[in-house]
């Protein structure tokens, strides 16, 4: 009695060569007495069938997968032969399903699946992510903390131990990082280049690279270090140690730093730092005053400032349109609806810088802070806990923005409003299509809306369909977060001069 | 920390596209690599297919034509996107710019029965011993005696292929068309290879009726085959068929017919020669079934 038996390989297509050489291959093999590897369409599994090497198992393929069948003598030379087909089919596939059966539920269990793992990504509950950076760190690993609510004590111990053994812990709270091309959390696609980015700051990072990208020059290494690493508790160590990294790293020729504006005595340790570098520094403290720096180094105001200083390009303003102002009489305030908190800084920097008086529920030194509900320009980070509790982060899922924006269309005293989207690995699939929708429905080209648009051709949403998707709604797209500021001040001025 | 750098974005400049893929990207946002070749990548976007092909593969309607040369770690799964620009995006690896590439059409043939009548004669003279043993070019020219069997695929087809004869025949001397015989479905996803024998070999009967411009003929033929296109057979010849159906095919395949309703003698051999490399048998299935056709218009 012969033995048959079937196995289907679901939207795999190969060669035509190819398939006949496998089916060649194990018709030949020691007591088959029959085999073939064909398309499961209706019609071959008829010819299957009349060859008598079809089984319940081939009958449930469709046309577009692959039946490997086989005949032969007996029941292990079938499997032997069943076995030898699969492996030639799949040698050149993709093992992505595979790889993702099995997760490792721990990180030795990691470990053990990966013992060349040089980084453990840690994105738990606050309270457990310190013990899970301890674990990571005495296995030898650099750390990158994703996880906020961790306390600066537990920061500051353990980028000290972190230091002793010549790793870097990235965090807590790093929301962004791209480590040799591959972006690690909320990042960006962009290409390989001599620059390399070190970031207390992930929308401040996401800019940057993506302007620099836009610009048509590439990354080294982006580096994020948690928002407090340049606090005076923290005193800057996994900054030491990035500075450290790129500067001996061959491929990094520029390094651009990005705060906001840290204690006085961390300035002094990351300038002795900066001196010491082979490499030329680009440092964007955001919100603060000059610092006297070495002669490698070039303090900039603003994540624009930084990309331009970089690069020598200004960010390419051919596709924003017209600015007009739709604005309505007495409207006369800027209100900000910011999913990311270095652009909400970042456009606080700008409109302070041309003397207005502005308010934020993340206030940068020159604003105040915005107490709901007050009147005058306001910028409000929405990826603020205030608005997050239970609730995804505006950049996951841009429906937080609903109702501050349905808010400021009812608003009288608004005249523009700026919005950024920021593209990238992990953030909304379709931003702008969300914003467009709520456009449509609620919005009569009043007030004046304003965006950036933060992300690069490669990333999963592509920055062009985005941008498009935000004209044809009717808004006016920057082409970067400090210029969309700048757009809003100049819409002020141009109700003035009317 | 990793030191290495990864490649970067490889840009490449696609110089000829077919209307199908032009219509493609239009009308796509993202997608995945949904097959790797050695003559070209598949691409699924948004549920339409494409192909974009490397250096010295031929031109056609769902082609994207590049000087591309292979060799870096695109796999199936991997994720595409394509921008305002048509420009596509490949994972990380590569990005292809369309916008400057020449739309291809397929190239165009003067004809008399005579000049049919002289190619006929010539590719016939050349197919007798040429022909591979599996595919169902067995059903348009002789086999050789050394073959130790017909493939299975054959038996299965003559029937289909016996009734599609005489159906062109009468069709193709009468002004009224009749509908096509009812088995000429069972020619879907018939036979082995990427795109079976069976599908090959009605491509190949599109191309030549919508080359001598019976588009009235293909198109009957097409209403009774496409609405089993998707359940019958894979997208990639499922892809083929659908512009097919619009008279459009591989380069090569139309360069084929040409030179045989021209009777350029000369160019037969060296394209016959190229068909017999398309695929496993299905350069050579498609040709047969555009031979039923060309057959059917011989001057008698």
């Amino acid at each position: 009695m012969s033995a048959r038996l079937n196995s289907v390989k679901r939207g795999l297509f190969l060669d035509s060569v190819i398939l006949m050489q496998i089916s060649r291959t194990i018709s030949k093999l020691e007591n088959v007495e029959d085999a073939a590897v064909m398309m499961g369409t209706p019609a071959n599994q008829e010819i299957l069938n009349n060859s008598n090497l079809l089984t319940d198992d081939g009958k449930i393929a469709k046309g577009g997968d692959l039946i490997i069948a086989v005949r032969a003598s007996d029941e292990p030379s079938a499997h032997l032969a069943l076995n030898q087909a699969t492996s030639l089919i799949e040698r050149p596939v993709i093992l992505k399903e595979q790889s993702s059966d099995v997760l490792p539920a721990t990180l030795r269990a990691a470990l053990d699946d990966n013992p060349n793992a040089n980084l453990a990504l840690i994105s738990v509950p606050g309270e457990f992510a310190a013990a899970e950076a301890w674990k990571a760190l005495r296995a030898g690993l650099d750390v990158m903390i994703f996880s906020d609510n961790v306390s600066i004590e537990a920061e500051a111990q353990l980028k000290q131990e972190a230091r002793k053994s010549n790793r870097i812990v990235m965090g807590p709270d790093c929301g962004t990082a791209i480590l040799a091309g591959v972006p690690l959390a909320f990042a960006n696609e962009v290409p390989a280049g001599n620059i390399g980015i070190i970031g207390a700051s992930g929308t401040g990072i996401q800019e940057v690279v993506c302007l620099i990208a836009r610009a048509g020059f590439g990354i080294s290494h982006a580096i994020g270090v948690g928002g407090r690493d340049l606090s005076d508790p923290v005193g800057g160590l996994s900054t030491l140690t990035a500075i450290e990294l790129l500067d001996s790293d061959p491929a990094t020729e520029h390094i651009v730093l990005i705060s906001k504006p840290p204690s006085e005595r961390v300035v002094k340790v990351i300038t002795k730092a900066i001196n010491r570098s082979r490499k030329f520094f680009t440092v964007c403290f955001l919100g603060s005053a000059d610092y006297v720096l070495p002669n490698n180094a070039v303090s900039v105001k603003t994540l624009k400032a930084a990309a331009v200083n970089v690069t020598k390009i200004q960010p390419d303003t051919s596709s924003a349109g017209d600015l007009v102002s739709t604005g309505r009489a007495g409207a006369k305030w800027i209100r900000g609806l910011y999913s990311g908190g270095s652009l909400s800084s970042e456009a606080q920097v700008i409109l302070i810088s041309h003397g207005l008086k502005v308010a934020s529920n993340s206030p940068i030194v020159g604003a105040d802070l915005y107490v709901e509900p007050s009147a005058g320009h306001v910028i409000i980070d929405l990826g603020d806990d205030k608005y997050t509790v239970g609730r995804p982060h505006p950049m996951i899922e841009p429906a937080v923005r609903d109702q501050p924006l349905l808010d400021a269309f009812q608003d009288p005293s608004v005249k523009v409003i700026l919005l950024d989207l920021v593209l990238g690995y992990g953030s909304s699939l379709d931003p702008a299509d969300h914003i467009a929708s709520l456009l449509q429905q609620n919005w009569n080209n009043d007030p004046t809306i304003i965006a950036s648009v933060t992300g690069t051709e490669y990333d999963p949403q592509v920055f062009s369909r985005q941008v498009d998707i935000l004209h044809a709604a009717g808004v006016y797209v920057a082409p970067s977060n400090a210029d969309a500021a700048e757009a809003a001040v100049k819409l002020l001025s141009m109700q003035y001069d009317s | 920390m990793r030191k290495t750098l990864v490649p970067p974005i490889r840009p490449l400049s696609a110089y000829r596209i077919g209307r199908h893929a032009l219509r493609v990207l239009a009308n796509s946002t993202r997608g995945q690599v949904a097959g790797v070749f050695k003559g070209g990548i598949y691409l699924d976007l948004d549920d339409n297919w494409c192909c974009i092909t490397s250096r010295g593969a031929s031109a056609g309607p769902a082609n994207i034509c590049t000087p591309f040369f292979g060799g870096m770690d695109i796999l199936q799964g991997c994720k595409v996107t394509v921008s305002r620009n048509r420009n596509i995006i490949i994972g990380r690896y590569l990005r292809v710019e369309t916008v400057t590439a020449d739309l291809w059409l397929p190239p165009k043939i003067d004809w008399t029965p005579k000049t049919l009548n002289l190619g006929l004669n010539a590719v016939d003279k050349m197919c007798v011993d040429s022909i591979p043993e599996c595919g169902l070019s067995g059903a348009v020219w002789p086999v050789h005696p050394r073959w130790r069997r017909l493939p299975a695929e054959y038996y299965a087809a003559m029937p289909v292929i016996r009734s599609l004869s005489a159906w062109l025949e009468s069709s193709l001397m009468s002004s009224i068309v009749k509908p096509p015989p009812t088995n000429c479905g069972d020619l879907l996803g018939l036979g082995p290879g990427l795109t079976p024998s069976g599908d090959d070999f009605l491509i190949g009967m599109l191309i030549a009726l919508a080359t001598i411009g019976r588009l009235d003929i293909s198109a009957i033929l097409g209403d009774a085959i496409e609405p089993f296109l998707c359940s019958n057979t894979g997208p990639i010849s499922c892809l083929y068929l659908k512009t097919a159906l619009n008279g459009e095919a591989n380069e090569q395949l139309h360069l084929m017919i040409n030179f045989v309703l021209g009777g350029h003698l000369r160019q037969i051999r060296p394209q016959l020669g190229i068909i017999s490399s398309i695929g496993h048998s299905s350069g050579w299935d498609s040709l047969a079934g555009a031979m039923i056709v060309l057959r059917a218009l011989r001057p008698t």
